[in-house]
């Protein structure tokens, strides 16, 4: 069954979705989207948060006669909860290193920002890839000397490392990443896998 | 071989309705993204502005007989112009900063640069030559490949910011004017069949544009997985297929209700030689019918040819450049009236033998 907000992926899980002033609905929705479902569940949270937190912010100050530290703290408490909330979400999500495009936001405007966020996102692009095309596996022209990105041939440069002080399982592990990305690991010279 | 009618002066054979008056052109567009560069959606202005030169650079160096294109130094009309003669796309047109192209002197090459990828590269051939088109297009390529670092991965080939457009990064694309299915009522159904073939039906300024005077443009969905020979091969044969269908509508329309077909050119050639407005929409369609009606020998003393050329020259841009001036909607359309009215002044239309 496919996902019923993308209509793409398959679905994998059930969800509810709230709206204001009518029943809760049950969909069924791929990862992705339920995570995003999620999201914004957070996002109404976070601007209830907010609302509540401003109007707090907007009250008058204390009498002057009546000296009392109480206004000071809320104030404090106020602006250390907005603090942590602006921060909390971005956190949560990671970002591409190169371009900063978040899952959301590449989600929403269907576009990578660079060609380092098909490594950021490689696990999840990989069904999202494989919904798209038929054959998920590229077959065709390639460039005359092909290069890594920079991601891989650090990780080519720690499996040498690995290798040579006899560190089996980080060599593995290294191995299985640079293999996840698209690359051979016994090609450090950056040749096409 | 069929014939019809049986007799009479403007017989015609399903064979005899030449191919290039079906598929109209065809373009081959390669996707490529720099490795260590944002995607121009992405990037900043200065980072845009960095990539067009690394491109112009190339170009000046490997040809520079090539014309080199900045689009931030041309007002909106212009930039309205290139991108009625399918030069550019939309996108591009519309893209405040960092926007060029490059391109042979007889156009049959070119490369937008920072459209929704960074490069992309399009061979241009007529009719339904798309391996001339592809040959083109790989040439501009290689030449490229030589000085820049494309993003590119054994596993998805060449990285694009949609990956709708992974892998060959290549798009074949072929115009087809499909008024014969249209008139005998199967274009809806042939639609679904592409599509269900996993091709993309889009209008005559590919994505996102309306069809209009019955002009598709139909392209290969999946990028990923096949070859550029075989996306080739497998698009010839579809096109093919579909040449022949819309010659069996055409005959079937002139056979099956030769009296609505006669009526529907008469109607045109009555509306282009006397209305005083014409909107673009409706004078497209018109020419469409008019285009259909000198393929099958119904519509004389006009080519295909020149409509072809009638339907660029309509396009409020190029109307404006006629007159050298800024028109208003109605301006154009009575302009448009006049042009239409001068330029089909000796057609006449022939009966059909019963």
């Amino acid at each position: 069954m496919k996902c019923e907000i993308c209509h793409s992926a398959e679905a994998e899980r059930a969800i509810m979705k709230k709206a204001k002033g009518q029943p809760d609905q049950e969909l069924y929705v791929c990862a992705g989207c339920a995570i995003e479902a999620k999201l914004a569940e957070h996002d109404e949270e976070l601007g209830s948060l907010k609302k509540t937190a401003e109007k707090l912010a907007k009250k008058p100050p204390a009498p002057p006669q009546e000296p009392d530290a109480l206004p000071e703290l809320v104030g404090m408490i106020i602006d250390a909860t907005l603090e942590i909330i602006n921060h909390a979400l971005p956190s949560q999500e990671p970002a591409c290193p190169q371009c900063g495009v978040t899952r959301t936001e590449y989600r929403k405007a269907s576009r990578l920002g660079c060609a380092v966020c098909y490594e950021t996102f490689a696990k999840e692009l990989t069904g999202l890839i494989a919904d798209m095309h038929r054959t998920p596996k590229h077959d065709g022209k390639a460039p005359k000397k092909p290069v890594p990105s920079k991601e891989v041939q650090k990780l080519m440069r720690q499996l040498s490392a690995a290798e040579r002080a006899r560190r089996m399982e980080d060599a593995d592990t290294l191995r299985a990443a640079i293999r996840s990305l698209g690359w051979r690991p016994d090609a450090p010279g950056g040749d096409a896998g | 071989m069929k014939w019809f009618p049986q007799k009479g002066p403007q017989r015609c054979s399903v064979a005899r309705i030449p191919e290039e008056d079906i598929a109209m052109g065809c373009r081959v567009r390669l996707a490529r993204n720099l490795r260590e560069h944002v995607f121009p959606d992405r990037a900043t202005a200065r980072q845009r502005a960095v990539v067009l030169s690394k491109v112009m650079r190339v170009i000046q160096k490997e040809d520079p007989a090539f014309s080199r294109l900045t689009l931030d130094d041309l007002p909106e009309t212009e930039r309205l112009l290139v991108y009625e003669t399918r030069l550019i796309s939309k996108e591009l047109s519309e893209r405040d900063s960092g926007a060029g192209i490059v391109m042979a002197q007889d156009a049959s090459v070119s490369a937008m640069i920072n459209e929704e990828d960074h490069l992309r590269i399009q061979g241009f051939a007529p009719h339904m030559d798309i391996e001339a088109a592809w040959r083109k297009a790989d040439a501009l390529d290689t030449t490229f490949d030589a000085y820049l670092q494309y993003a590119w991965t054994p596993r998805w080939g060449y990285l694009t910011a949609c990956p709708s457009n992974l892998g060959t990064g290549m798009r074949v694309s072929v115009m087809f004017h499909l008024i014969g299915l249209r008139m005998t009522g199967d274009l809806e159904a042939a639609i679904r069949g592409l599509e269900r073939m996993r091709l993309l039906v889009r209008g005559i300024y590919g994505e996102g544009s309306e069809s209009s005077g019955q002009i598709f443009q139909i392209s290969n969905m999946d990028t990923l997985g096949m070859d550029e020979a075989a996306i080739l091969t497998r698009i010839r044969r579809i096109c093919e297929e579909l040449v022949r269908q819309e010659r069996n509508a055409r005959a079937r329309a002139i056979c099956n209700s030769p009296l609505a077909v006669e009526d529907t050119l008469a109607r045109a050639l009555c509306l282009l030689k006397n209305v005083l407005l014409l909107p673009s929409g409706e004078a497209m369609e018109l020419l469409s019918a008019l285009r259909f009606g000198v393929s099958v020998g119904l519509v004389t003393k006009l080519t295909v040819k020149k409509i072809d050329q009638l339907m660029l020259t309509i396009q409020p841009a190029h109307l404006q450049r006629e007159v050298d001036k800024t028109l208003t909607p109605e301006q154009r359309d009575e302009f448009r009236a006049v042009l239409l009215k001068r330029q089909l002044s000796k057609a006449t239309l022939r009966k059909i033998a019963q």
